[in-house]
């Protein structure tokens, strides 16, 4: 068992060392043909907090998430959603498991608008048959209705109200970060999955989007899990940082713990001479 | 006071111009196509551009549900018209007693059901794949329509003459009633498509087809959303068949309906704008009235040479090349430019 949590914790205080973890990951094992994605990788996430998982490239940071959505199956090793075990999980059910992701390059729908990409993800099986939708009668009406009003309370919490009826296709690159992460929020996830969400960014974009996702678990508290390339920004955002490196996990651990570990270094070092410095810095 | 009771003016005048701006295009255009078109068309503009104009308006409204508004590409629309237009002949012929307008439902429901058939390979299939198996159900059609003669009341090569157009206790047989009942049909199936793109199961179509993955994953019933969006659309271009048949050329030969047909509907969903309802009617007004402006503009230029088989020739040419344009240039077709061109003319028309 790891030490309750000292370091950032959550806000709300909704951690608690009884309950079962958000999510386990049970000696997972991935590959494909002879090449070995992930190899007897365990990693736990508690309720509440933000999970970052860094590794060089090719380090299996997206073979891992890709387990956790369910568009991989590993050969072995089981996954434990707040200590349930799911031996397979279909992406078609993530939602309905209360699971909610992004994607690393933009998976939106550019023909809707922004509140309407948002509010399609809040209950896709509710609101009546189509009878009832196309009659507008009371019970798809109200669906509709309520959809509305909490995808124009994920609008305006995003900053993203002068877009609100544009299509989505239009919008300047950031906006529609955000409008992704705002689509996976509606659902109110327990878990949301977070692919490379700085990718493309610039400064600014960055500095607002880590803001956007610390206030997105403090307000929804759900649970975050976050694969990154910008090590200062995991560094800042992360409660644990878990690192993997050819498939292996070689480091778990709060961002002090994580900064100093000698294999994590190497890692870095041996495979990418961009990074260290972002692990030494901040 | 006096401030409040302005405000609620300026609300309201704000209100009604809006709704009157919104409102007076279509109304316009209704009370013109009622109106003043029965009084001005004569019966050749009725029986070979306003009749045809108004079939094919209604297949591409069925086809773009599917493949402008849902991604899925099919080359079955003929087949799909080829079911509603046989099965409304059959009902009518089997069981007199049932009304016409419901036998062009039924006829709509049989092709909704081949549609759901032959639709089941793209919950496995997509793009060019399901294109190709789509075109299954067109030779198909086609084949069981020429081979067996039950379908056609024993007519051996598989022709079918349909009965006068009934409905209410009237009989539409005069050119300008048979646009009157197509006119409504077409417009009511028209306003059906365009509301059951504004409910929640018509956004799923739109983001199947804008990332199906996603989708998916946020749970949007992706299997039931693309089997609705071919029994829906295959009904509509089932009710297209039979207005064919029994409104414009009243005989029909299964070969009327062969590939060529399923492409001249793609084409016009192309032109006119995939997704768009606005733009199959634009589509289909082009593709018909282009032969004609063709053969006119080219008798008027070069005489007697400029024959039928010419004109047929340069509309291929000016189709395939207008095609290509469009989807480079302009993926949203004439309804886009239409869009782009209404407020400047709306600008010149107010100013005279």
């Amino acid at each position: 068992m790891p030490p309750p949590d000292t370091t950032s914790g959550s806000p709300n205080g909704h951690l608690s060392a009884r309950a079962p973890a958000a999510l386990a990951l049970d000696h997972i094992s991935l590959a494909f043909g002879g090449v070995r994605a992930l190899t007897d990788v365990s990693l736990e996430v508690r309720t509440g907090e933000i999970r970052s998982i860094i590794g060089p490239n090719g380090a299996g940071k997206s073979s891992l998430l890709n387990v956790i959505s369910g568009v991989y199956q590993p050969q072995s090793g089981a996954v434990y959603i707040d200590g349930v075990p799911y031996p397979r999980i279909d992406p078609a059910r993530l939602a309905a498991i209360g699971i909610a992701r992004t994607f690393q390059n933009l998976a939106l729908f550019d023909g809707l608008s922004v509140l309407d990409n948002i509010a399609i993800a809040r209950s896709p099986r509710g609101g009546g048959d189509l009878l009832s939708q196309f009659l507008a009668l009371p019970e798809a009406r109200r669906a509709a209705r309520k959809a509305r009003e909490e995808a124009d309370d994920l609008v305006q919490f995003f900053g993203l109200e002068t877009y609100r009826h544009r299509r989505v296709g239009s919008l300047p690159y950031g906006a529609r970060k955000r409008v992704e992460l705002a689509r996976a929020l509606i659902a109110r996830p327990r878990l949301l999955l977070l692919d490379e969400p700085m990718a493309g960014m610039n400064h600014q974009d960055k500095h607002d989007m880590t803001q956007f996702i610390r206030s997105a678990r403090d307000r929804f508290s759900t649970t975050v899990i976050l694969i990154e390339h910008d090590l200062s920004v995991v560094m800042n955002l992360s409660d644990r940082i878990a690192v993997l490196d050819f498939g292996n996990k070689i480091a778990d651990g709060t961002p002090t713990d994580v900064r100093t570990n000698d294999a994590v270094i190497a890692a870095y070092l041996g495979v990418d001479h961009d990074h260290p410095q972002g692990v030494t810095q901040s | 006071m006096t401030s409040l009771s302005t405000v609620r003016q300026q609300v309201l005048a704000g209100i009604d111009s809006h709704l009157v701006r919104r409102l007076a295009g279509p109304l316009l255009i209704l009370l013109a196509a009622y109106g003043i078109v029965p009084l001005v068309a004569d019966q050749y503009v009725i029986e070979s551009l306003l009749l045809p104009f108004l079939s094919l308006s209604l297949a591409a409204v069925g086809l773009n549900l599917l493949t402008g508004s849902a991604g899925q590409l099919s080359l079955g629309t003929a087949a799909f018209m080829a079911v509603g237009a046989y099965g409304a002949y059959n009902v009518v012929l089997r069981l007199p007693w049932v009304p016409m307008l419901l036998a062009f439902v039924l006829g709509g429901i049989a092709a909704a059901a081949i549609g759901i058939v032959f639709g089941l390979p793209s919950l496995r299939l997509r793009g060019f794949y399901l294109a190709v198996s789509t075109l299954a159900a067109q030779f198909f059609v086609q084949w069981v329509f020429t081979k067996f003669s039950w379908f056609s009341n024993d007519n051996t090569s598989g022709v079918i003459t349909a009965p006068q157009l009934r409905a209410f206790g009237l009989v539409f047989s005069e050119p300008t009633a048979r646009y009157l009942f197509c006119l409504t049909v077409v417009m009511l199936l028209g306003l059906a498509a365009e509301r059951l793109l504004a409910t929640t199961t018509g956004k799923h179509f739109i983001a199947i087809r804008d990332n199906e993955l996603a989708a998916r994953i946020i749970g949007v019933p992706v299997l039931k959303t693309k089997i609705t969006a071919f029994a829906l659309s295959s009904f509509i271009i089932g009710v297209a068949g039979a207005l064919w048949a029994f409104a414009y050329i009243r005989t029909v030969e299964p070969h009327g309906f062969n590939l060529d047909r399923s492409f001249q509907i793609l084409f016009i969903i192309i032109i006119g704008g995939l997704g768009s309802i606005r733009g199959s009617f634009l589509g289909a007004a082009f593709i018909v009235v282009l032969p004609l402006v063709l053969s006119r503009l080219g008798s008027a230029i070069f005489g007697g040479i400029f024959d039928s088989g010419v004109v047929e020739m340069c509309q291929r040419m000016i189709i395939g090349v207008l095609i290509i344009l469009f989807l480079i240039l302009e993926p949203d077709g004439l309804a886009a430019v239409g869009r782009r061109l209404g407020p400047t003319l709306r600008r010149l028309l107010w100013r005279q």
